[in-house]
């Protein structure tokens, strides 16, 4: 057992106090008595015993009550108690819409209003793409003030439902969880922000057309909404998407899709500049609740273009956007490129690998494969692709060619010749053309347990791919230089394909805020928009604050070795995030009820409780404080009631 | 609204105690029969004449002794039958019926009002020993004390006068306001006995403020009065009751005394008012006084009278 507020048992020193006001308001009765002299001698003799406060039920009464309110007010804990009920978890909502207007201050005041009326413990949950708690179960206010104050708004999409079963899970059973948003939330499906627009876009958020990705505990907690800046500006125009390719001209085609996610139309001034320099500005006309793209032709095929469309007020001035954050975007305009090494095996897979446009092909010999890091993709064939295990695999992806046996295949007796016959809908084979093709050497009985039969030949399976050890891994199991296979215009795509799907995730060149992103499995060093470098590996999530980021491989680096880097643009506008309409408390409390529907989880109750405006129940505080007053009213009365024994006229031989 | 004062309640408790001491001092035929053959026993009987035997010798009916004839002596106590056997010429002798100085020293302080009980047995005390005196033919005085605004009563003498007496302490009433310092009793005792020679001189008192009780009793010398000290207390100032905490207010003075009662306290209280009778009982030895206590729950008829005849104080 525990106290939740140990300093509260300091109540107990109101019971002295009662103890000193029923001796100070003792109502001793009076008799008279014929003579006070054969009792003068026993005065004397009876000092301790006049100055005792006779036991009385109301005295009882009294200290009772008071011992009961201190332990009360200490809030006993028994070990596995659920979380008593002035626990408060605190949901903020720090995505980019929170930046519009006054929603961010608006929502720290609430936050701060919100923690001024907790009289528990306090969680304090940032609620975005990737809810993260700040603060957990603290009992000193000042740290989730701090934890409040440390955030800031900027991230695209918010994971709700996540945010909410995180909220449940930190602050415990029977916590209060408040949920503080501007309403535009824009959900995440399966770690990702969804989003789809559905050809309309900044109507409603997208919270009111989709799922939560993930149920709440029926019964759980109760949950309040708190909806701030609802009647806020809701003008805004945003670069929602951008892009870029390389075009026929040798340049690079820049594609960028500008909202309007306002109710009204605008007309904002669009501008393309590339390393600081303007190349195109323009004014464009924008239907409410739209998107329009914009394309241009950039000759360089470097650095980092930026886009940025800036709504006009109605003076012409740039001053009626409600969010300059989503009105820029970059997108860096060099291609990727993959890293390949290769160790000959046959002119037609040569020939198909220097083709790749987004390769850098290094041949190496079978002792000299290297692995430090720096290669995406180790292409092997024949014999000595069929000497490796899966754990001798360089990192990176694996394309094997016709390997001769080993762990790859399950070799058959002869090797057979026939047509190819794509057998699954791959990344790799969707959509080429190799119906009917002639392919030889079909060594393989069977494909092993961890790969997915893309083609056969003549029932053998003829090309495989799947990931072992953590490594992705496609196997051609036939010789390319025999049959007709490697004379059609798409094997040098399907070999393209295998290396890009073989190849470790990379980041795309442009995404949303706050949107994680793959890394290779090698560590990898993250150059900031604001100058700041951190680590990674897998994965990163941090990319919240618009800008460039640079990645670079980490490795020993070597003298006179530039290592290139990836670019990865990150934006702020997102069709989602970017449109400010906001549901309202009742409309988010039916959208993320818990299921299936509870006493605390009833969408239509927590509806009704959500669509108040900001009003916080009666804290446990204010409740104990109704409760102290309460009973300290109870026992005055109970004090006046009480019948006083009024002096008698009873005299000492009375009958 | 605010109730009765502690005085107010005490006053009225008071009253009631009169008035029913007072319907309560109504003795019946038989009683008064039975007190009619009973006597104080004094030692000193006064010079006038009374139903009362005294020591002196006068010629009478009723033979005692004999003396020689002298001139003027009545004829017709001549004892001729001695007078045929001795020739000689003798006056048959009797006593003297005379009669006795009787002071009786009522206490009517508020304690003795306090309680009903006690209130009632000090007056039907004083009316049956005033019966006793007048049915004797003695001189009776009823004498109140503090005497206030009251008269004695007295000095009467003969049966005919006990109605009389008991319209008086039916009248009498016990003093209501506390008085500080409480009058000492040496002055009663001076003023009752200045009248007379000697007599027999009854104080009924709870005697709680009788600290001049010694100089009291010399101003009755033992040779010519007989001094009885009757201590009336009722059975709650014998042995109180454990009652908790109570503030005791003094009948007399007012005073105020907050105790916390219970039985250890009561039996200290008895301890010490055993001290304290014994002290008055040994005063009044010294002073060749006779002293009882007499609880005020005893019946007059059934306890108390007997008992004073068994302590000789009537005989």
């Amino acid at each position: 057992m525990s106290l939740r507020f140990p300093f509260a048992l300091a109540l107990l020193g109101a019971v002295p106090v009662i103890f000193w006001l029923h001796r100070l308001r003792r109502r001793v009765p009076e008799r008279g008595v014929p003579s006070l002299v054969p009792w003068l001698v026993l005065r004397s003799a009876e000092p301790m015993r006049r100055r005792r406060v006779p036991p009385s039920v109301l005295l009882a009464l009294h200290v009772l009550s008071a011992v009961l309110l201190a332990l009360a007010a200490a809030g006993p804990l028994r070990r596995g108690d659920a979380a008593p009920s002035g626990d408060v978890a605190l949901i903020l909502d720090t995505t980019l819409s929170m930046r519009a207007g006054e929603r961010w201050p608006a929502a720290r005041a609430a936050a701060a209003e919100i923690l001024a009326s907790a009289a528990g413990r306090v969680t304090v949950i940032e609620l975005g793409p990737r809810p993260a708690v700040r603060v957990a179960r603290t009992l000193d206010p000042s740290a989730a003030a701090a934890a409040i104050e440390g955030l800031v708004p900027g991230a695209v999409g918010a994971d709700v439902t996540g945010a909410l079963a995180q909220a449940a899970a930190v602050a415990g059973a029977g916590a209060r969880i408040e949920v503080v948003t501007d309403g535009a939330l824009a959900p995440v499906v399966d770690g990702k922000v969804d989003g789809r627009v559905d050809g309309r876009v900044g109507g409603r958020p997208a919270a009111a057309r989709s799922s939560p990705s993930t149920t709440m505990p029926a019964g759980a907690n109760p949950v309040r909404w708190h909806v701030v800046g609802h009647d806020g500006a809701r003008q805004n125009v945003a670069v929602v998407g951008i892009a870029a390719a390389d075009d026929a001209a040798g340049g690079v085609r820049v594609v960028a899709r500008i909202a309007n996610l306002g109710p009204a139309a605008s007309t904002a001034r669009l501008r393309l500049s590339v390393g600081g320099r303007v190349l195109d500005e323009t004014n464009i006309d924008l239907a409410p609740d739209t998107t329009t793209p914009a394309a241009w032709s950039v000759a360089a095929r470097g650095g980092v273009a930026e886009v940025r469309a800036v709504r006009l007020g109605a003076a012409g001035d740039l001053a009626g956007d409600a969010l300059p954050e989503d009105d820029v975007a970059d997108v860096p305009l060099a291609s990727r490129t993959w890293s390949v090494q290769f160790a000959p095996h046959g002119s037609a897979l040569r020939r198909a690998l220097e083709a790749q446009p987004h390769v850098r092909l290094s041949a190496v010999g079978l002792g000299t494969l290297s692995d430090d890091g720096t290669v995406d993709v180790t292409v092997l064939g024949g014999a000595s692709a069929a000497g490796l295990s899966p754990g001798g695999l360089p990192s990176g992806g694996a394309l094997l060619v016709d390997p001769h046996g080993g762990p790859w295949l399950v070799a058959a007796a002869d090797a057979i010749t026939g047509t190819w016959q794509g057998v699954a809908l791959h990344p790799i084979t969707a959509g080429l053309d190799l119906a009917d093709a002639r392919v030889s050497g079909v060594r393989a009985g069977s494909a092993p347990a961890w790969a997915t039969v893309l083609a056969v030949v003549g029932g053998r399976p003829a090309a495989w791919a799947g990931t072992i050890d953590g490594q992705r891994v496609v196997v051609l199991g036939f010789d390319p230089d025999g049959g007709t296979l490697a004379e059609r215009d798409a094997f040098p795509r399907l070999i393209g394909r295998a290396i890009a799907w073989a190849a470790p995730d990379m980041p795309p060149p442009s995404l949303p805020a706050g949107a994680p992103f793959a890394l290779p499995p090698w560590p990898v060093a993250i150059a900031h928009p604001d100058g700041r470098r951190s680590l990674a590996a897998l994965r990163f999530d941090a990319a919240l604050v618009p800008g460039v980021y640079t990645i670079r491989r980490r490795r020993v680096p070597r003298a006179g070795v530039v290592e290139p880097g990836i670019s990865v643009a990150v934006r702020a506008g997102d069709p989602d995030e970017s449109g400010l309409a906001a549901l309202t408390a009742g409309e988010l409390a039916a959208a993320f009820a818990p299921r299936p529907s509870g006493p605390a989880g009833d969408p239509q109750a927590v509806a009704t409780a959500g669509a108040a405006p900001l009003q916080h129940p009666a804290s446990p505080v204010q409740r104990w404080v109704l409760a102290a007053v309460l009973c300290a009213l109870a026992v005055e009365a109970a004090w006046r009631a009480a019948p006083a024994r009024r002096p008698t006229a009873r005299a000492a031989g009375g009958r | 609204m605010s109730g009765p004062t502690p005085h107010a309640a005490h006053d009225a408790a008071h009253d009631a105690a009169h008035d029913a001491a007072r319907e309560a001092l109504l003795f019946d035929d038989a009683f008064v029969r039975r007190l009619e053959r009973l006597a104080l026993r004094v030692r000193q009987v006064a010079p006038a004449v009374g139903s009362r035997s005294g020591q002196r010798r006068t010629p009478a009916a009723d033979f005692v002794d004999h003396r020689a004839y002298s001139p003027g002596d009545d004829l017709r106590h001549i004892d001729w039958p001695a007078l045929a056997r001795h020739d000689a010429v003798f006056v048959k002798l009797g006593r003297v019926a005379q009669a006795a100085e009787v002071r009786i020293l009522l206490d009517i302080s508020p304690s003795m009002a306090a309680t009903g009980d006690k209130w009632r047995l000090a007056l039907e005390l004083a009316a049956a020993l005033g019966w006793l005196g007048l049915s004797r033919g003695d001189r009776v005085v009823v004498a109140p004390w503090p005497r206030g605004g009251a008269a004695p009563w007295g000095p009467a003498s003969g049966a005919a006068r006990g109605a009389s007496l008991l319209a008086w302490l039916r009248a009498i009433g016990p003093a209501h306001t506390p008085t500080s310092p409480p009058p000492g009793i040496a002055d009663a005792v001076r003023a009752a006995v200045s009248d007379a020679a000697g007599g027999v001189l009854l104080i009924v008192s709870d005697l709680w403020r009788v600290d001049d009780l010694d100089r009291a009793l010399t101003l009755a010398p033992r040779a010519r009065w007989d001094r009885v000290v009757l201590q009336v207390l009722d059975a709650r100032e014998i042995r109180p009751v454990a009652t908790g905490a109570e503030t005791l207010v003094d009948s007399e003075t007012g005073e105020r005394l907050t105790l916390q009662i219970d039985e250890a306290l009561c039996d200290a209280y008895v301890a010490a008012l055993r001290t304290r009778l014994d002290s008055v009982a040994t005063r009044c030895a010294a002073a060749g006084a006779a002293w009882a206590l007499l609880p005020a729950d005893w019946p007059l008829e059934q306890a108390v009278v007997p008992y004073l005849q068994h302590r000789g104080m009537i005989e």
